[in-house]
């Protein structure tokens, strides 16, 4: 049969009308989705004190939805110790924040930005804030009423290990038959099961762009995870997040360098013992170096390189409203103030104001050259105050400024971000400086102001000395200890110990590990030393007390 | 006739420039979605999209006395690639910087200038190919519009960004030189072509 090619032209005419229409139908549509993207996100510009708890450093971390349902479906990895020992927040060391409007702990925030990107989103993210590590608790006794304090690193949260326990379940498996790949099996964590289990917890319901954007994360996020086992290795969970083999950095610290290391530097920094304690943050105005080893002068540069090392990016710390939190949670530090300890500790004794005084001659003579000591409302710096004491001086741990590619470091972070970056750095408030790379000689720690000393529990970087009264060396250090919900002890002025592992004190910290050592800093006087004067340095902790 | 306006324009025509460009404007617009900054993203890959649409609308339009089917399609990828400029044009302006003084205060007078410049005949071109009758067609005017955009495309992507784009640079400068080649080949005088 012959063909019509008048039909034949009729076929493909139409073909091309339908490929014109349905081209036009897309492109209407993304035109819609664009619109709707610009209203996904207002930003907010809040004061600093707000800035400080409830706004985002571009630290997205997951969807709304996933962090409310991931405990629930997870409960083997977000209950180590258990389902009796207390929810997900307090088997991690979070705090309870009764005012937050969904119902997560302190420093948890939610935002319309995805992570790394701020680009919008139409479900919330939850970021974390810098209330998240900034903010403790402190109680003399277990079920007595805790004060809540904001400004000295929260002595209770293990983050490295909540984050292990929160990977494990996003590349947790289906159980697979014998003989099968694990890798056969879909993973349990889905869109649909969070949908799910989000419904029931709340009575909302997810809309169809919210559970999208749920998928992307979902896919982009194990993608990245997977790709990283070969790198790091596979998170563990299972109720083994809290182990001192697995996180050893414990409550308390951080791999402060990690990320940067990984991320910024692309190392796979393994096995790095680079421990640091969270910092206190009182009075960042009376200081000219921050980090324990001073390797930072500018105020900007610090906080900026913080957030990228809690995970935020060159592009998101782009986001007008991220750059203001963080301009704003700086400004809330500068003349932020400790509280007194009996504000603290209202039915604590109070030091002897005889003792005070005396000890404050002891301060002055030992102490004041590196610390500098409190004057009226401001604080009077000594001659070496501000000035890193080297490791062979100070002699306490090393690792944390001796690994590999600490001198190249700063190099790095210097070009991370563009020139015309908001907080693009100059490369002389980042330290070592360039001549200085290689120099081992003046790595160290910085000798700064101590106001809040009390607070300041565990003592030194790595938090290896529980109590004031074993850092001046009036008791001997302990070499062993638990953490976790640790007691304040408001005689030695530090944290008290049970003597064995008990379900709030989950952490074994050993002094001998890498990157514990509890050595060094031993003024007035070493523990062995004949000169030792117990009197003199009773006299110093009761001043301590009041710094 | 001069072919120096469109004529007759088919279907098939049209949607041989409508498929392309309006597939560069969805992976430009949603392919940023995926990660990275996005609006950023949009804006750079408006441009990607309009230095691909380029290459056929000024390539045809050498060859454009060919037939008035070379002519057509000469035009209607100006004009795709016009389309996709001017929502670049709006990103960068708008989206990335905060209005029309904003943009030269960050790109610089030069840069900021050149691309306004290159927006108005860019738009005035099309609107005259378009809407004006053949005997208001100028040849020079045509000309001079496409060297310009030739020339912008071909500096900025080869001399002022590094990375990819300056391989896209390379390659657009090189096809339509090579195109341009050919031209001065393969022409011949009128006179001749009618004998
Ligand atoms: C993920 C936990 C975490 C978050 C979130 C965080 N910090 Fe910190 N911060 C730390 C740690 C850990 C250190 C100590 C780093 C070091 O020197 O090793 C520190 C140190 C500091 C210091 C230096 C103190 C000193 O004496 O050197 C300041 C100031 C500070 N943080 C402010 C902030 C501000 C402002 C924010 C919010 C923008 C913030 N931090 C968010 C963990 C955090
Ligand atoms: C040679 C200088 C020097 C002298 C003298 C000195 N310190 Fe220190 N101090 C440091 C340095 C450096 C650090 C940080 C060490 C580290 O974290 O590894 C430090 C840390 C501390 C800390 C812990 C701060 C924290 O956040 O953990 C306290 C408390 C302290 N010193 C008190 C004292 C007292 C009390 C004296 C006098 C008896 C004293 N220091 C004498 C240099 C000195």
């Amino acid at each position: 049969m012959p063909v019509s090619r008048h039909r034949l032209n009729y076929v493909w005419r139409t073909a091309l009308w339908a490929c014109n229409a349905v081209l036009l139908v897309a492109l209407g549509l993304t035109g819609l989705l664009v619109y709707l993207e610009g209203r996904w996100a207002t930003p907010v510009f809040r004061d600093a004190p707000e800035a400080f708890r409830h706004g985002t450093i571009g630290t997205e971390v997951m969807p709304l939805p996933v962090a409310l349902v991931l405990p629930d479906l997870f409960p083997h990895h977000f209950q180590p110790g258990g389902q009796e020992a207390g929810s997900w927040v307090e088997q991690f060391g979070f705090l309870d924040d009764p005012e937050n409007p969904d119902g997560l702990p302190v420093g948890f925030t939610a935002t319309n930005y995805r992570p790394l990107s701020a680009a919008p989103s139409p479900v919330r993210f939850v970021a974390l804030t810098c209330a998240l590590c900034h903010t403790s608790e402190l109680r003399t006794s277990d079920g007595g009423t805790p004060v809540r304090v904001l400004g000295p690193g929260s002595v209770s949260i293990n983050l490295f290990a909540w984050l292990d326990a929160f990977q494990a379940s996003l590349l947790e498996r289906q159980p697979v038959p014998a003989g099968r790949a694990k890798t056969d099996a879909p993973f349990t964590l889905t869109v649909e099961a969070i949908t799910a289990d989000y419904e029931d917890r709340t009575g909302d319901s997810l809309g169809l762009m919210q559970r999208i954007m749920i998928g992307m994360w979902l896919g982009q996020i194990r993608d990245r995870l997977e790709g990283n086992i070969a790198r790091f290795d596979e998170p563990y969970g299972n109720g083994r997040s809290r182990d001192e083999d697995v996180t050893p950095t414990g409550p308390t610290r951080t791999l402060a360098f990690r990320t940067l290391l990984r991320n910024v530097m692309h190392y796979p920094a393994n096995d790095l013992p680079i421990h640091s304690k969270i910092a206190t943050i009182y009075n960042q105005g009376w200081r000219e170096r921050a980090q324990f080893d001073g390797s930072i002068s500018g105020r900007e540069a610090r906080s900026s390189l913080a957030a990228v090392a809690a995970g935020a990016t060159d592009i998101n710390l782009a986001n007008p409203e991220i750059v203001h939190n963080i301009r704003k949670a700086i400004e809330y530090t500068i003349s932020l103030a400790p509280p007194r300890f009996e504000e603290v500790f209202p039915d604590a004794d109070l030091p002897d104001p005889e003792a005070v005084r005396r000890g404050q001659a002891v301060y002055r003579e030992h102490c004041l050259a590196c610390h500098g000591d409190r004057s009226g409302q401001g604080w009077e710096p000594g001659a070496r105050t501000h000035e890193v004491i080297p490791v062979a001086e100070i002699g306490t741990d090393l690792q944390r400024v001796m690994f590999r590619h600490y001198g190249e470091m700063p190099d790095a972070l210097y070009r991370y971000f563009p020139r015309e970056h908001p907080f693009a750095l100059d490369r002389s408030e980042i330290f070592p400086q360039p001549e200085d790379a290689g120099n081992l000689d003046i790595r160290g720690y910085v000798a700064g102001p101590i106001d809040g000393a009390f607070l300041r529990a565990p003592y030194l970087h790595n938090a290896s000395v529980l109590t004031l009264a074993e850092l001046i060396n009036l008791e001997p250090r302990r070499g062993q200890f638990y953490r976790g919900w640790n007691l304040y002890d408001t005689d030695r002025a530090g944290l008290a110990s049970p003597p064995r592992r008990d379900g709030l004190r989950y952490f074994r910290f050993d002094t001998s590990a890498p990157g514990n050592a509890n050595t060094g800093h031993d003024y007035p006087w070493a523990i062995d030393d004949p000169e030792r004067d117990p009197a003199a340095l009773a006299d110093l902790l009761a001043y301590l007390k009041t710094l | 006739m001069k072919h120096d306006k469109p004529e007759a324009i088919t279907l098939a025509q049209f949607t041989a420039m409508s498929v392309p460009t309006a597939l560069l404007i969805l992976w430009a617009m949603l392919a940023p979605e995926l990660g990275g900054d996005l609006e950023l993203g949009r804006t750079r890959l408006t441009i990607w999209a309009t230095t691909f649409l380029l290459v056929p609308g000024l390539g045809f339009w050498l060859f454009r006395t060919r037939s008035q089917a070379v002519a057509n399609l000469s035009y209607l990828f100006w004009t795709g690639a016009w389309v996709v400029f001017a929502l670049h044009a709006y990103w960068a302006i708008f989206i990335i910087f905060n209005g029309i003084p904003d943009t030269f205060v960050q790109q610089g007078p030069l840069i900021a200038g050149g691309n306004f410049l290159l927006l108005t005949v860019w738009t005035i071109d099309v609107l005259m190919i378009w809407l004006l009758p053949a005997r208001f067609q100028s040849f020079w005017v045509q000309l001079i519009t496409r060297l310009l955009a030739f020339l912008i495309f071909a500096v900025t992507l080869v001399v002022l960004r590094g990375g990819t784009i300056q391989i896209l640079g390379f390659v657009f400068a090189g096809l339509l030189a090579a195109g341009a080649l050919v031209r001065a080949i393969v022409q011949v005088p009128d006179a001749r072509m009618e004998a």
